[in-house]
């Protein structure tokens, strides 16, 4: 587990420093959340004016928004964004690292199986996302326990969290897959901003257009946390296309990596 | 007993031509070197035995284990030093090279301490802050750090001064003595010359001669060059076929191999300003090898 135990160090001090990122953003916002409840009488007209389309994008439903949980939800989609960029940053830099830094080679001509390298990578980048996960968590329970009035709705929050999770999976594994197709990569962060965002503008778009197909092609879309707070269940197509975009980079990944030709550089 | 054998090993990269039908056998114990100009087909050819690319045909062996079916086990006896090394950011030499040692099934402390004394690295710096030649000094410890049975080098050489490269050539020749082989690839034929027992020749992505260097200093071309005063048409001297014939003005060069009381008895038939007849240098003699057909 040598290269497991490398990769884990070499990266451990970022996982932190984007926990601190994710710690902040929670704290800040949740923060709010007393204050504005407080004024529910002034700002719930408020939100009521705003044009329809302006809050879909904003990712606002004005009757989940002012209880805690609801609130919660609401900034689930930039938590989103910043794990879903942060799991990419990892998929692409942990597995891609060789590639970037021209060290195929050394990796490749020591005595370990082209699937186990792999394979241990991901298990670290794994552990990373799990690490960021479990702090996301449990920082999220404490804050939402300590703003919410009414007891609060432990399932639902667990499967808002699980979201958390499964958007770090699939984008780690869409980093990996991007990883393993490159010949070269310049700069991690650029890849995984450019396929982020993108996404992210597809996610808008949808949230504006309302075209139901465009829904599957945007991830950030599948998993819609006013659904699931109100049914505290994922949509199973949705679901379906996660583990479908999940599973084929993963093995695709596995699958290209065992097989290619690594070139001179 | 062959430590490498390949049989017609052939690559294609879509249709352009890596190596075709390459038939190679290193012998264990044996300093083999592998010549031929750049884009020849070295670089393939070694990385073919390192499983860092698949063949398209044909087949490699080492330690008479399939190259890519067995890569794991017999990457644990091959040390692989390539033409241009790269590294880990933000990282101590130590640091490196512990994690390259970390691969292998054996303790590799004392001799990184040994390899780095020899030449002359600090253990302690970190790799961001060396020299070009002193991150291919990195190369050089990571590839034998763990005492291989074989040693595969891509064009090692470039990059290292002329002290280093010879302290590296001796480093070589111990491992050898201890009983490693070393397959060795070089556009350089003096280096070569230097070091290996055997070489073999590819050109355009076929072996086109393989021999030993004893042999191939034996066919004793000699290099000769002149300069007469008035022109002369050199294929009436009478000296057969002539290799690597230039002729510029009065100024003729070409290899001769044959009797050479003639050679020198046609010589003196000729009015020269200046003469230079030496033996050539496996350089000289396998210029023909380099160049195109046409």
């Amino acid at each position: 587990m040598n290269v497991f135990r490398f990769e884990f160090k070499q990266t451990i001090k970022s996982t932190l420093s984007w926990c601190f990122g994710l710690a902040l953003l929670i704290g800040i916002f949740m923060s709010f959340f007393p204050v504005y409840f407080k004024e529910i009488e002034i700002m719930k007209p408020i939100f009521e004016r705003l044009p329809e389309i302006v809050l879909r994008s904003l990712g606002v439903h004005i009757d989940t928004l002012f209880t805690a949980l609801g609130f919660y939800s609401f900034i689930l989609m930039y938590l989103h964004l910043i794990v879903s960029i942060q799991a990419i940053m990892l998929g692409l830099g942990i597995v891609g690292k060789e590639v970037r830094l021209k060290m195929s080679d050394f990796i490749l001509t020591k005595p370990m199986s082209r699937s186990s390298v792999l394979i241990q990578k991901c298990l670290a980048i794994g552990a990373h996302l799990f690490i960021t996960w479990i702090f996301v968590s449990i920082l999220s329970y404490i804050m939402l326990s300590s703003v919410e009035n009414q007891t609060l709705n432990f399932n639902a929050f667990l499967i808002l969290n699980l979201s958390t999770a499964l958007i770090q999976i699939l984008f780690a594994g869409i980093g990996v897959f991007i990883a393993v197709l490159l010949r070269k990569l310049k700069s991690v962060v650029g890849v995984s901003m450019s396929v982020v965002f993108t996404l992210f503008v597809m996610n808008l778009m949808q949230a504006i257009l309302e075209e139901p197909w465009l829904r599957y092609i945007s991830p950030f879309q599948w998993f819609d946390k006013n659904y699931i707070f109100y049914n505290t269940s994922y949509e199973w197509p949705m679901l379906g296309m996660w583990a479908l975009v999940t599973g084929v980079s993963l093995v695709g990944a596995y699958v290209i990596f065992t097989r290619k030709d690594i070139h001179a550089v | 007993m062959a430590v490498i054998e390949t049989k017609k090993l052939t690559k294609y990269y879509g249709k352009s031509r890596g190596i075709i039908e390459v038939d190679l056998t290193v012998e264990e114990g044996e300093i083999f070197g592998f010549i031929g100009p750049n884009g020849a087909g070295k670089s393939t050819s070694i990385r073919t035995l390192l499983a860092l690319i698949h063949p398209t045909s044909g087949s490699a062996t080492i330690f008479g284990k399939d190259v890519i079916m067995h890569a794991k086990e017999i990457h644990q006896e091959i040390g692989y030093l390539p033409s241009e090394v790269f590294y880990y950011d933000n990282m101590k030499v130590k640091e490196l090279l512990n994690y390259s040692a970390s691969f292998y099934k054996k303790d590799c402390s004392q001799r990184i301490k040994e390899l780095a004394a020899r030449l002359d690295l600090d253990l302690n710096k970190k790799i961001d802050d060396l020299s070009y030649g002193n991150k291919k000094k990195v190369g050089i410890v990571q590839g034998l750090l763990h005492s291989p049975k074989l040693i595969l080098l891509d064009e090692p050489t470039s990059g290292l001064d002329p002290l280093m490269q010879n302290i590296f050539f001796e480093i070589l020749a111990e491992e050898n003595k201890r009983g490693a082989t070393v397959l060795f690839s070089s556009h350089i034929l003096s280096e070569v010359q230097k070091l290996c027992h055997r070489v073999a020749i590819i050109k355009e992505g076929r072996i086109v001669k393989i021999d030993s260097v004893h042999n191939m200093k034996e066919e004793a071309y000699l290099k000769v060059g002149f300069e007469s005063r008035v022109p002369v048409d050199i294929t009436d001297l009478g000296l057969g076929k002539l290799n690597e014939l230039t002729q510029t003005g009065n100024e003729v060069s070409f290899l001769y191999k044959g009797d050479i009381n003639l050679l020198m008895r046609k010589l003196s038939a000729l009015d020269l300003v200046r003469v230079n007849v030496h033996e050539a240098e496996l350089e000289e003699i396998f210029l023909h090898y380099y160049q195109k057909e046409a």
